[in-house]
């Protein structure tokens, strides 16, 4: 819970939930922060009395982000609010392997849901939640057969048996020469 | 239901680049979407495929052309290729913009002291083309002649030349490697005991006219001439060519690697694509960096093409060390060989029914939004001078 002299912003979700979240929780977003930066103080959301907050401050209306994904991002944000922030310099050659205990925790959804906070981390600019979660993704993939994949994400084989042939040659061609 | 093909392409890169590459050939072959994205991604082509041009003009002017297709620059969309010729000096131009593109030529204007060449080297800065060296053609021997052509008024002049100036030559490269200064890098010079390759690496003062010789640097690339250059990223890359054996007769150079110029830092790099260092137990320099995926670099070559494509470098063409004859089967002058400085590594895709061929490429966005290659060279086949467009 925040204390009294800790500023608060408004979210509101694409189904109109309303979330107050602390403004250091809210600046994980790239997006959010910079736009609580272009209105400035005096103008969106960063107050410290609750009521007057309510009352008078517009909430931020997040438009592509529902009620629950937005739930498990401020839950994701909220975790990792004092992680350093990850620049470009930081991100070398990129790695599935290490992903800590609780984040592994936070990923066991389903897979709906693991696409969602995808489009979401995406959309509100949250790098680390875009990695975790795409990384994610990748460990499903990662020693499964063609025919696994489709299984495990519903996709269909939409090759012609010519098409098939044909990409399974140039693979072959490309890969053993 | 959100699902893994409904989220855009980007994101799904971003997934992708967290697998290696046995894993990326498996999500390639799950559906066609993901087969383009995969593609695009490791190769930055989909299923290339060559699609070869027929010229509108006649077989002594493409003979003229053939000459001297190694000297072709883009401006823009615009190609052009000079002809140093001691009748008609000519450019000839083609448009790449157009479908069916059209040569078209034009005198260039000429001054008193016009010398013609072959074999020099050209490159561009804005709507200026310079030619440097090559073998005078009424003298017979080497020429270290500068020239600026203006595309706007299709005049020729010479250029004075002061400070360190790089002896004469032929078959070396030039290259802009900012908006005021000019590379120039190897070839084939001569002196009263023969021929010898050179690997002066130099660079031109367009303000001032100076010349400043780098012999200082160190790393430098082995001697050459007849290779290829690429200037992209801050880099001058430079790959192949040919050498001077030890029975002065030409033959394919033994260096494997690309070598990098980084303009900026003045420093070379050497990219290793052979398994002859790995064995050392010595330390190796820094600026010497080990590939991947050697068995997909190009090997040896001279007369290649290199261009950029997607922050990689692709080599296509030329003559190469194996005996390509005997692979009417495999096809293997097909290989684009594709190298990603970033992830030092090496791989290659089909180009369906690219000659046997060496060649000059130029990539760009033209005919709409279509990224592709197009490539002028000599078919080893025909043994005639060919060109097309590498599409995928």
């Amino acid at each position: 819970m925040a204390g009294a002299d800790q500023k608060m912003i408004r979210l509101t979700s694409s189904e109109g939930t309303e979330f107050l979240v602390e403004r250091a929780v809210v600046e994980k977003s790239v997006l959010l922060k910079n736009m609580l930066e272009d209105v400035g103080e005096s103008d969106l959301g960063t107050i410290a009395n609750l009521t007057l907050l309510f009352f008078f401050i517009p909430a931020i209306p997040l438009a592509n982000v529902t009620g629950p994904i937005l739930t498990k991002v401020i839950e994701y944000c909220t975790h990792h609010r004092d992680d350093p922030v990850v620049t470009q310099e930081d991100d070398g050659r990129k790695s599935s392997a290490d992903i800590d205990d609780w984040d592994k925790e936070f990923c066991k959804v389903d897979q709906g849901t693991l696409f969602e906070l995808i489009l979401a981390a995406n959309y509100l600019d949250i790098k680390p939640l875009l990695d975790l979660t795409c990384k994610t993704v990748a460990n499903m993939i990662r020693g499964k057969t063609p025919e696994e994949i489709r299984k495990t994400f519903n996709i269909e084989n939409d090759f012609t048996p010519e098409e098939e042939a044909q990409v399974k040659k140039e693979n072959e061609w490309c890969e053993e020469r | 239901m959100v699902t893994l093909l409904s989220i855009s392409t980007e994101t799904i890169e971003i997934i992708l680049d967290y697998l290696d590459t046995p894993d990326l050939v498996t999500v390639s072959l799950t559906c066609s979407l993901l087969y383009k994205i995969v593609s695009f991604k490791r190769y930055g082509l989909i299923l290339p495929k060559w699609h070869g041009v027929s010229y509108n003009i006649s077989d002594d002017s493409v003979a003229e052309i053939g000459l001297y297709y190694r000297n072709a620059v883009l401006i823009g969309s615009t190609l052009y290729i000079l002809v140093f010729s001691i009748e008609n000096p000519t450019a000839w131009i083609i448009d790449l913009n157009d479908k069916n593109p059209k040569w078209i030529s034009v005198s260039m204007k000429v001054s008193d002291s016009y010398r013609p060449v072959k074999y020099p080297a050209t490159s561009s800065i804005l709507n200026k083309i310079y030619i440097h060296g090559g073998i005078d053609l009424l003298s017979g021997k080497p020429t270290n002649i500068l020239y600026e052509f203006d595309v706007r008024d299709v005049q020729l002049q010479i250029l004075a030349q002061e400070g360190t100036i790089p002896s004469a030559r032929s078959m070396h490269s030039l290259n802009a490697i900012d908006h005021n200064h000019l590379a120039v890098y190897g070839g084939q010079c001569v002196t009263d005991d023969g021929p010898y390759d050179s690997k002066d690496f130099a660079t031109y003062d367009i303000a001032n006219r100076v010349w400043t010789i780098h012999d200082q640097i160190p790393n430098l690339p082995y001697a050459r001439s007849l290779h290829c250059t690429l200037k992209a990223r801050g880099r001058l890359y430079i790959y192949g060519g040919q050498r001077i054996g030890s029975k002065q007769k030409t033959e394919l150079h033994t260096d494997s690697h690309v070598w990098a110029y980084d303009i900026r830092n003045h420093k070379w790099l050497r990219y290793i694509s052979s398994t002859a260092y790995t064995w050392t137990p010595l330390k190796l320099p820094p600026e010497w960096i080990f590939t991947s995926g050697q068995k997909q670099s190009p090997g040896r070559r001279v007369g290649a093409a290199m261009f950029c494509i997607r922050n990689r470098i692709a080599i296509i063409g030329g003559v190469v060390g194996d005996n390509w004859e005997e692979g009417e089967i495999e096809k293997p002058w097909e290989c684009l060989k594709i190298f990603s400085p970033l992830k030092k590594s090496w791989c290659h895709i089909r180009v369906q029914g690219l000659p046997r061929m060496s060649c000059v490429a130029f990539v760009g966005n033209w005919s709409g939004c279509i990224r592709k290659a197009f490539l002028i060279g000599d078919d080893a086949k025909t043994g005639k001078t060919t060109m097309g467009w590498i599409v995928g």
